[in-house]
């Protein structure tokens, strides 16, 4: 007797049913992208050949610019390419014809825009986990304050996460406004960026009078709600009929034409 | 696409019955500096396969994305089994189907992981989910094309893929914007094999295009749409045959031995008769009488007077013909 085999074998999804379809999606498009895959491998090369270059020069004066260019580095990567890779072209699933098939899905805005953002945080974890073992061999060979630098390293993965907001919030603009609010934020993010690490890293290591820029990185810090509210705003109300207030503007002009029109039709 | 295939089945609705279910009433939509909808009604009714047809600019999508609750009538009305598109958006999105004429590609992408992330935000879950992925990847013939890139379909198989999509939610009425555009001859044979199917199996669909003989062979209701206002609504065949009482012509293609500028100078000067196209060896005529014995007499007077014909071939109007007859009566004082 042959054993009955469906005709075709029901393929399983590989994410979980719990969680959100567009961090899914994001996540499946991510993990993918080539600014990931090369940003991490970037990474750990830059990482291993600044790492090595530390345990050789050992106690070499030099060492200190090093030491600068291994967090610009991991800076660079959590603060500014994953987060913001997408600033200046604009979200794909926002041009329209992306955005009306979502539209008559069952999607709201904070489900696209949690999605989304939850997505940017999870390769940004990838690459903070991957900056780990980096940190061991410093502490170990070259004797860092591992507390101070994991202190470091957990404030700019939490920069990352606001400038991943910014990001999301400026990609959503039509394009002129996009290229504008992009050149004027880079900067500010630059100084919050700046003021939060060095702020909070003073303050754990008591090495100098952090208050100010403490403050400042908190500001910037607390950006994020704001750039959170507006974005989801503005994709909620995309989310509804967005072109559906055009009636109450109507001038008599237009209300004549369309009864005209209407009489028209209703003759033929 | 192999049409002998059983495809799985989709969720049969309901046949045609006397309550329509797409209900517009004097809709008209009006943007800063176009009047694109000028007041337009016509009803659909259950299981039909409705033809939008227009040129370019005559209100064809708008209409369309009125009906997909994406954009908003200044004026009028339009109802989906009597769910008001602008008061129920939400209970209408779950009626519609929409798959718009250009959809865009999402990079890094299977073209498995695009239809289960679409049958994910359409609330689709576990197991149902599953099966309703691989119920739509085998009626649109996806199944070999599961792990391929998006980015790397061709025109063809991105439209299936689209069409795919659309049908994930299980929607009772299909709205399809120009979906045959840019395919070639194999696409476009395969999209009616789809369209056929999913008429079979009670759907009522609204497609529209530019390629009126297609929409011919795949609809049983036309609607013409010209400069926003509706200039037709009726069967195809009827408008195919056409009659003198509407206007419309027979279409008859004549064959001659030499000079075939002969045959629009005789045309010319004998009444009832039209030049339509002229071609390097006869002409396109169309005559203003259907009877046989017209035709007869039509035909022994071109020979008794002197043309050469070697070919007399009457033809069904083309949809073609008869949209621009119509466009024309339409726009006469």
């Amino acid at each position: 007797m042959t054993a009955a085999f469906p005709s075709t074998l029901v393929r399983e999804s590989d994410f979980s049913d719990r969680l959100n379809p567009f961090l899914v999606k994001e996540l499946r498009q991510g993990l993918r992208s080539r600014v990931f895959v090369f940003g991490l491998m970037g990474l750990q090369a830059a990482l291993a050949f600044v790492t090595m270059a530390r345990i050789i020069a050992e106690d070499d004066p030099t060492t200190r610019s090093l030491d600068v260019f291994y967090w610009l580095l991991i800076g660079t990567l959590l603060h500014l390419i994953l987060p913001l890779r997408d600033l200046f072209k604009g979200d794909t699933d926002r041009r329209k014809e992306n955005w009306d098939l979502l539209v008559v899905t069952v999607q709201n805005g904070d489900g696209v825009l949690w999605g989304k953002w939850l997505s940017m945080i999870s390769q940004m974890v990838i690459c903070w986990l991957s900056i780990l073992p980096y940190e061991l061999l410093r502490y170990y060979i070259v004797e860092h304050e591992i507390m101070i630098e994991l202190l470091g390293l957990t404030v700019l993965l939490v920069n990352g996460m606001v400038a991943a907001l910014w990001g999301l919030l400026v990609s959503s603009l039509p394009a002129a406004g996009r290229y504008v609010t992009a050149l004027l934020m880079i900067p500010a993010m630059f100084v919050g960026n700046a003021c939060s690490f060095v702020g909070v890293v003073t303050v754990i290591d008591h090495s100098g009078e952090p208050g100010q820029l403490l403050a400042v990185g908190m500001i910037y810090m607390m950006t994020a709600v704001i750039s959170y509210g507006l974005t989801i705003s503005r994709y909620d109300y995309d989310m509804q009929q967005p072109r559906g207030i055009g009636h109450l503007y109507l001038s008599d002009e237009d209300r004549q034409l369309m009864d005209a029109e209407s009489r028209s039709s209703a003759t033929a | 696409m192999d049409s002998s295939t059983t495809p799985p089945p989709l969720t049969s609705t309901a046949s045609t019955s006397a309550e329509p279910l797409v209900r517009v009433r004097d809709v008209h939509r009006l943007f800063p500096n176009v009047y694109a909808v000028k007041g337009i009604s016509f009803d659909i009714h259950r299981g039909q396969v409705v033809g939008f047809i227009g040129a370019n600019g005559a209100g064809k999508t708008t209409t369309m994305r009125m009906m997909a609750t994406l954009d908003v009538p200044t004026r009028g009305q339009i109802s989906i089994a009597n769910e008001d598109v602008v008061q129920r958006p939400a209970q209408v999105r779950r009626l519609v189907g929409w798959m718009p004429d250009n959809y865009g590609t999402y990079a890094n992408m299977t073209v498995f992981e695009y239809l289960d992330f679409f049958a994910r935000a359409y609330g689709l879950k576990g197991q149902d989910r599953a099966q309703r992925v691989q119920e739509v990847m085998d009626f649109a013939d996806l199944t070999p094309l599961a792990d391929r890139m998006m980015n790397a379909l061709s025109k063809g198989m991105g439209q299936r893929l689209c069409f795919g999509r659309m049908l994930l939610p299980d929607p009772e009425f299909l709205i399809l914007d120009e979906p045959a555009a840019g395919l070639d001859p194999k696409a476009r044979m395969e999209f009616k094999n789809l369209v056929r199917l999913l008429s079979q199996r009670g759907k009522t669909l609204f497609i529209s295009s530019h390629i009126l003989s297609e929409l011919g062979e795949m609809c049983d209701t036309m609607l013409f749409i010209d400069g926003g206002k509706i200039v037709y609504h009726g069967d195809a065949n009827e408008l195919r045959k056409g009659s003198a009482a509407n206007g419309t012509r027979m279409a008859i293609d004549i064959v001659v031995a030499d000079r075939p500028e002969s045959i629009s100078e005789w045309a010319s000067v004998n009444p009832g008769w039209t030049v339509v196209e002229t071609r390097r060896d006869g002409a396109r005529l169309a005559f203003e009488a259907d009877d046989p014995q017209s035709i007869a007499a039509a035909l022994r007077k071109m020979i008794g007077d002197g043309l050469s014909v070697i070919d007399f071939h009457r033809e069904e109007r083309r949809l073609e013909d008869a949209f621009v007859d119509m466009i024309k009566d339409k726009s006469k004082p």
